[in-house]
């Protein structure tokens, strides 16, 4: 049995209506197996949900009249039948699933988006950590005008050090690594000079 | 008919008129008696810097400034001449700006500041050293003093520059190397291309460094250098036939297609070219 075929039978398998092959197949499929759990856990949830809150039969009869008079549904051939007497008693069962697969459609939404959004921190943490109080200060003073291209320019010098200093981390007795460290600072300090001599008055 | 488009046309035309003869009618000239192996600096805060080789021992500098909302001041101490433009209030990167045309004996060194300049200098055998944000930058024909450009976005170009002692550093703007010999050539840009076309000259060191930006030699086939190249996080292509030292590479240091090293001729120059994560190339002319 496939994870396909498997999640055809959810409904009665939440009901709890096994037999060998669903069982053999939950007891090989850590996924599916997961799956039941929740949606044993919902559905139970929500039977307790509708317990407490099942509408009485008269507020079933007023929708199911008004239905009719709207023409939305056909009226009861049957005396006394009524559409939501109709309804299985899994059917709570069944909201419950589709509750717990919205639910899971949200977990999973905002897993991905959480994810997606911590790897697009975690590449993006260098750059506004690289951007210290000391050069928050200096584009402070710099003319509005010239702001946003000092900005980028102590960006690219600030990435400059950061691969630098890795480089040096991973080589500590390496001359030319330290070289480029010594380098990319000269960098920034010229950086620093350029945007100092515009912002003096 | 003379549409409104028209009129607006003709307006810009005398606008631009009016301040090209406000401009030249508000021309300063210095004229400085200087010695032997003078030292001139011009500080400016926006606008051009040409300066170019007098046939007297007389430095004359024309400054054009663009509105009464800066003022030219020039000194002279000795051997030392200054000039400076020193912006008022309400000053702006247009109204403050001066334009300076300058004449210089040949072994006058010069110190040239301008934001966003342009700045050029050429044939003149002191040392030049250049300063700017965005300004384009050339210098040409200059020999045998030390050739210093630091910059953050413009471009630089060096052409026909000999037995100089050359430092280039650019933030972001590319640097192109024309002919460039001397004892010592150093360039280091952070994001900027860096080009070299020339042969190394004779007992040079050279040494090209970039982060990001990419980095290429061209080469006549006649050149004599010992070359290293590295490249942490790039590729490196070299389409120049070396011998020797390239197969005595070691692994741990040069990964293969990241670097290489060898030696073209009697290796009379050393060249070390190193980038994070630009590309190097070397290329035959």
């Amino acid at each position: 049995m496939t994870c396909i075929e498997f999640q055809d039978i959810l409904g009665d398998m939440i009901d709890g209506e096994t037999d060998a092959q669903h069982a053999a197949h939950l007891s090989s499929c850590s996924s599916c197996s997961e799956l039941v759990s929740d949606l044993r856990a919902i559905a139970s949830g929500a039977k307790l949900l509708c317990a407490d809150s099942e509408p009485s039969p008269r507020v079933w009869a007023n929708i199911q009249r008004t239905l009719e008079a709207e023409g939305i549904i056909r009226p009861a051939t049957q005396p006394g039948a009524t559409l939501f007497r109709q309804r299985r008693p899994w059917s709570s069962v069944w909201l419950a699933t589709g509750a717990a697969v919205v639910l899971l459609a949200l977990a999973a939404f905002f897993y991905t988006n959480h994810t997606t959004r911590n790897q697009q921190v975690a590449q993006t943490q260098p750059q506004s950590l690289g951007a210290s109080a000391d050069d928050m200060e200096l584009l402070s003073h710099v003319s509005p005008a010239a702001r946003a291209s000092y900005a980028d320019d102590l960006e690219t010098v600030n990435a400059f050090i950061r691969d630098a200093e890795d480089n040096v981390a991973q080589n500590p007795n390496d001359d030319e690594a330290r070289h480029f460290l010594v380098q990319a600072y000269q960098e920034r300090a010229m950086v620093y000079a350029s945007a100092m001599d515009r912002s003096m008055p | 008919m003379v549409t409104k488009e028209r009129i607006g046309q003709i307006a810009v035309v005398l606008a631009a008129c009016v301040t090209v003869w406000a401009a030249d009618q508000a021309k300063r000239e210095f004229k400085y008696s200087a010695g032997p192996k003078a030292r001139l600096s011009i500080l400016n805060a926006y606008g051009q810097i040409s300066v170019k080789p007098s046939t007297t021992n007389q430095v004359i500098v024309i400054a054009a400034p663009y509105s009464d909302k800066v003022q030219v001041d020039g000194t002279q101490n000795d051997n030392r001449i200054a000039l400076q433009s020193r912006l008022l209030d309400g000053a702006t990167q247009v109204t403050g700006r001066v334009d300076y045309e300058v004449e210089v004996p040949s072994d006058t060194s010069v110190t040239l500041h301008s934001f966003d300049g342009p700045i050029h200098a050429e044939q003149l055998e002191g040392d030049v050293t250049v300063e700017c944000d965005t300004a384009v930058v050339e210098l040409r024909d200059l020999a045998g003093g030390h050739v210093h450009v630091n910059t953050l976005d413009g471009p630089v170009t060096l052409t026909n520059i000999n037995n100089g002692h050359v430092e280039i550093t650019s933030v972001g703007g590319d640097v192109t190397l024309n002919s460039v010999t001397g004892p010592f050539v150093e360039v280091t840009s952070a994001k900027g291309r860096i080009n070299y076309s020339g042969d190394f000259g004779y007992t040079g060191n050279y040494k090209l460094t970039s982060h990001t930006g990419d980095i290429e030699a061209v080469v006549p086939a006649y050149a004599s250098f010992d070359v290293s190249a590295k490249s942490v996080r790039g590729d490196v292509q070299n389409d120049f036939p070396l011998t020797g030292r390239q197969q005595t590479a070691t692994p741990t240091t040069f990964e293969r297609g990241r670097s290489f090293v060898g030696t073209a001729g009697k290796a009379a120059s050393s060249v070390i070219i190193r980038t994070f994560s630009g590309k190097i190339r070397l290329k035959r002319r």
